[in-house]
């Protein structure tokens, strides 16, 4: 051993041991339960990511070799891995037989597939994109240890993932709404949940958002050369990109599918494409105008495209399939909700709907659709229905100059055109799609890579000196006004929760804090019967409640409502024949400056009666046991004899 | 201990209300935090302010208007005076001159309920305990307990009791003697079923039980059994014997229902077209609420708190 050897050694060691001796000996850093709890999930959390790559790249191995001949072959493995883990986990699903333990051992299952030796070239970045991605993610770090408080994730993508390893099986209908949904996500989640606690599947969603950033990097950088990686910085500089990174979320895996579909087409091979595609669907349906991008961009004749499209479309048919055999709409929650009364006596639910596209964003007539662009960069609300998020200005500035490099035009073209319209083309199905539907931002994350990708297509070439290189520094500039905005409130938020998540704040409390129907949760699970059953109405804490539960809505609480007016003064009633014993009701107010396009009658038909309903119902047939803010606890009486 | 003074009385009025009639009470009509409130603290209301926290008295026998030196979101009741534990505790005592805030040591034990109070000694509940001691005294003698949260502890003569869980068998009512040297924690009301909604006044308690409210005085054991069906929603109200509930009509000949009403032990009642809720009775007043706006029906002849317990109900 040289001198140098053993000094580097010793610096090494030296430094390992005093970083590590730190956090562990600091009072104020980790409590030893925090410290087990990240590394349970964390460890679960790269079992997954393994397991997945494993299988994906396995099949990739024999179905497209050449996608895993440089670093976008993670990508790609991973996306086809989640894929197989979501049918796996469908088929074990379906008879009943997802068992906790069944669910444990499915990443190890995938992971069988490193013995097919995939050739799989990890990524190596920059230390540059390194820092940026440490510093940007870090947040989600924080969010990911801290315990759960996020709507979504305590109604539907923790909830649904705890609720089928309770039940072996897929939840659905009209008791459980959201379960109808396509559900491949969700089982790659149980299997986590299983594996490593609620920390393993927030864990794996920050490692898919990592590998989105970096995935990205890799796809300009091979597409558009080194200049092209600015489309990354796009992304690691939005707020919308960056707010669910550390929870269980959704909006991002469909983006790295989505990605992974591009990055497929653009290379001319169908399957991988109608796979990812597939993935992308089957994650969420807002994924849908990015993978029409990615079938629009796509280098390959019209007919493998349309049968790419119809093979991703194959690859989901099996979540309809089972809602049409349940009795439901195919497309179930989303449409089919059924409007006739089921009692003689019950209103019905005429005129319900299950989105109000117009809550959102900054309005829908032509002016306003015209201004989108400017609208949802320059005035976003993060927390308000105004697009309920924020990206960075550089998406906004780089859009001249991405139209431009599509053209044909000033002579001589750019050699680049073709290229950039593609791009152009596969971004401008997501924004279209997104236009469309409800204006908030998060649904435009399927499709945000793509439009980072082709927003950094109009970039000019990268040359050593000159006006170009300056256009590239001016970029940046543009990147770094928009962070405070999109940076600043991720560490706000990671600030307020660090105690948490090192395990100093109370978990009870850090709940009730942030979301305070948990602490009326913590109640309930403390003195409700084991073998009870809790409906949620206007309230959306299921992932928290340790009993079985029914219902549970968000926002306009469709589901809530729909049982009232369709069921009237039955409502009660067909809950405990359901099988609910108690009920978790949440206040709630459908204030008219919510809903300003409605008329005062369809105000009050559709939202005020199912509330006055539901508080008459209260005072008949439950008895009120806690109340805490504005959650209460009901158990239901007994059924009055006949 | 320091003295705060609370906000000047405001202009004096007459009393409020008249025997026989029920008036709205405006002033008080904002929604509280806590569902329990606006209640009588003797012939206080209390009320809450836009925050939904108790920060406001009305006297009925002066009309005097009282802002609360601090507000609180739910404050243990006695005649003229709130109890408050916690991070800001203290007994606010309630006069026509003012509110005066007495400090009390912090509570730092996060409580699952109100705390009680008779207005010579508190009582609060927290986990596995219950803890009771004279307003006094800076030292709470603690006893080891399985409280359920919400339902607020009740002192009545020497006895402290509470709503304890009793697992799959439902809740139970238990107490402790605080009059013997060394008390331990027994029930009071147990077995099948659900035993709760435990309330003090003077020397007697009252608690809801399957299909009737128990009325039992303190000193003696001796108890009443009023069969009626409540604890539904808002627990009852005791003034002396003289207890008044939240009462389900019947159905209807087609499964209608009326609204819910009130009756009181003494036949005082709030009765009429929707729903008569939140009873909180004290001498000859009876606040109550309409959704969200507190009504006050004064009893046509004053009543008489020790002798009403002989009243049929």
């Amino acid at each position: 051993m040289t001198r140098a050897t053993a000094t580097s050694t010793l610096v090494g060691l030296g430094t390992l041991g005093a970083a590590g001796a730190f956090l562990v000996l600091d009072p104020a850093g980790p409590t030893a339960a925090a410290w087990q709890g990240a590394a349970l999930g964390g460890g679960a959390a790269l079992a997954g990511l393994l397991g997945a790559a494993g299988a994906g790249g396995a099949l990739l191995q024999r179905l497209a070799p050449d996608l895993l001949e440089d670093e976008r072959g993670l990508l790609h493995a991973t996306v086809l891995g989640l894929l197989l883990w979501g049918l796996l986990g469908l088929l074990l699903a379906a008879p009943g037989l997802l068992s906790p333990a069944v669910a444990r051992a499915i990443p190890a299952v995938l992971a069988a597939g490193w013995l097919a030796r995939p050739a799989l070239r990890l990524p190596r970045p920059p230390a540059v994109a390194l820092l940026v991605g440490a510093v940007v993610l870090l947040p989600g770090l924080v969010d990911a240890l801290a315990p759960p408080v996020d709507t979504d994730e305590l109604y539907q993508h923790l909830a649904l993932p705890s609720q089928i390893l309770a039940e072996g099986r897929l939840v659905g209908g009209p008791l459980h709404p959201d379960g109808s949904r396509p559900q491949g996500l969700h089982l790659v989640y149980a299997s986590l949940l299983a594996l490593g606690g609620q920390g393993a599947p927030r864990l794996f969603h920050l490692l898919l958002a990592a590998l989105c950033l970096e995935g990205t990097r890799l796809v300009a950088r091979a597409w558009l050369g080194r200049g092209g990686e600015v489309a990354a910085l796009l992304l690691a500089g939005s707020a919308t990109y960056l707010q669910t990174a550390g929870l269980a979320a959704n909006d991002l895996p469909a983006a790295l599918a989505a990605l992974a579909a591009l990055d497929a087409g653009l290379r001319g091979r169908a399957l991988p494409l109608a796979l990812a595609g597939g993935m992308a669907l089957g994650v969420k349906y807002t994924a849908g105008g990015a993978v029409a991008g990615a079938l629009l961009a796509a280098r390959l004749p019209w007919r493998a495209r349309v049968l790419a499209g119809l093979g991703a479309l194959l690859l989901v048919s099996p979540w309809w399939l089972r809602n049409a055999v349940e009795g439901l709409h195919p497309l179930f929650p989303f449409a089919g909700w059924p409007t006739a009364p089921l009692h003689p006596d019950a209103p019905g639910a005429l005129g319900l709907r299950f989105q109000y596209l117009e809550k959102y964003g900054a309005g829908r007539d032509l002016a306003a659709m015209l201004a989108l662009p400017w609208n949802a960069v320059m005035t976003a609300q993060l927390d308000g229905f105004r697009f309920l998020g924020r990206l960075s200005p550089a998406f906004l500035a780089l859009l001249p100059a991405a139209l431009l490099a599509a053209l044909p035009w000033p002579a001589p073209p750019d050699p680049r055109g073709p290229l950039a319209r593609r791009l152009l083309l596969a971004a401008l199905a997501p924004a279209l799609f997104w236009a469309l539907g409800p204006h908030w931002l998060r649904y435009l994350l399927p499709g945000l890579p793509l439009l980072a990708l082709a927003l950094a297509a109009g970039l000019p070439a990268a040359p050593p000196a000159g006006p170009p290189r300056l256009a590239r520094r001016l970029v940046l500039l543009c990147l770094l006004a928009g962070l405070p905005a999109n940076l600043g409130p991720q560490l706000q938020r990671a600030a307020d929760r660090l105690p948490a998540a090192m395990g100093h704040e109370d978990p009870a409390r850090f709940q009730a804090r942030l979301h305070p129907p948990a602490a009326s949760v913590a109640w309930a699970n403390r003195h409700l019967p084991p073998d009870a059953v809790v409906a949620l109405l206007f309230d959306w804490s299921t992932a928290l409640v340790d009993r079985p539960t029914l219902l549970g809505s968000v926002e306009d609480h469709v589901p809530a409502r729909h049982w009232l007016l369709t069921r009237g003064p039955h409502a009660l009633d067909d809950l405990r024949a359901a099988g609910a014993t108690h009920l978790l009701v949440g206040s709630v107010r459908f204030l008219p400056s919510v809903y300003p396009f409605l008329s005062e009658t369809e105000r009050q038909a559709t939202m005020q009666a199912p509330l006055d309903q539901l508080e008459a119902l209260l005072l008949t047939q439950a008895t009120l046991i806690h109340q805490q803010g504005g959650t209460r606890v009901y158990r239901l009486d007994p059924s009055p004899s006949p | 201990m320091a003295l705060i003074v609370g906000g000047g009385a405001g202009p004096a009025r007459a009393a409020v209300g008249a025997p026989g009639v029920a008036i709205p009470l405006h002033g008080l009509d904002h929604a509280c935090l806590d569902a329990r409130y606006p209640a009588l603290a003797g012939p206080w209301v209390v009320g809450c302010g836009p925050e939904g926290r108790v920060d406001r008295a009305l006297s009925l026998r002066t009309g005097v208007e009282l802002r609360l030196p601090v507000p609180a979101e739910a404050p243990g009741l006695a005649e003229g005076l709130l109890l408050l534990v916690g991070p800001v505790a203290g007994v606010i005592r309630l006069d026509e001159a003012g509110a005066t805030l007495l400090d009390l040591p912090q509570v730092r034990t996060p409580t699952l309920a109100p705390p009680a109070t008779d207005g010579a000694r508190g009582a609060l509940l927290a986990e596995d305990r219950v803890s009771a001691w004279a307003l006094e005294d800076r030292v709470r003698t603690t006893h080891p307990a399985h409280p359920v949260g919400w339902y607020p502890p009740a002192l009545a003569g020497q006895v402290l009791a509470w709503v304890e869980d009793g697992g799959t068998d439902g809740e139970d009512v238990w107490m402790l003697p605080l009059d013997e040297q060394d008390p331990a924690p027994r029930p009071l009301s147990a077995g099948p079923g659900h035993q709760r909604h435990v309330v003090g006044s003077g020397d007697t308690l009252a608690w809801v039980e399957p299909g009737a409210l128990v009325i039992q005085d303190t000193r003696t054991g001796e108890a009443r059994r009023l069969p009626v069906d409540t604890g539904f929603s808002a627990p009852p109200t005791l003034w002396g014997q003289v207890a008044c509930w939240e009462e389900r009509p019947a159905p209807g000949p087609e499964g209608a229902r009326d609204g819910v009403d009130i009756r009181c032990s003494d036949g005082l009642d709030a009765a009429g077209p929707g729903h008569q809720r939140w009873p909180s009775r004290f001498g000859p007043w009876l606040l109550y609420r309409e959704g969200d706006q507190p009504w006050l029906r004064t009893a046509a002849d004053p009543p008489d708190g020790a002798a009403a317990g002989a009243l049929a109900p």
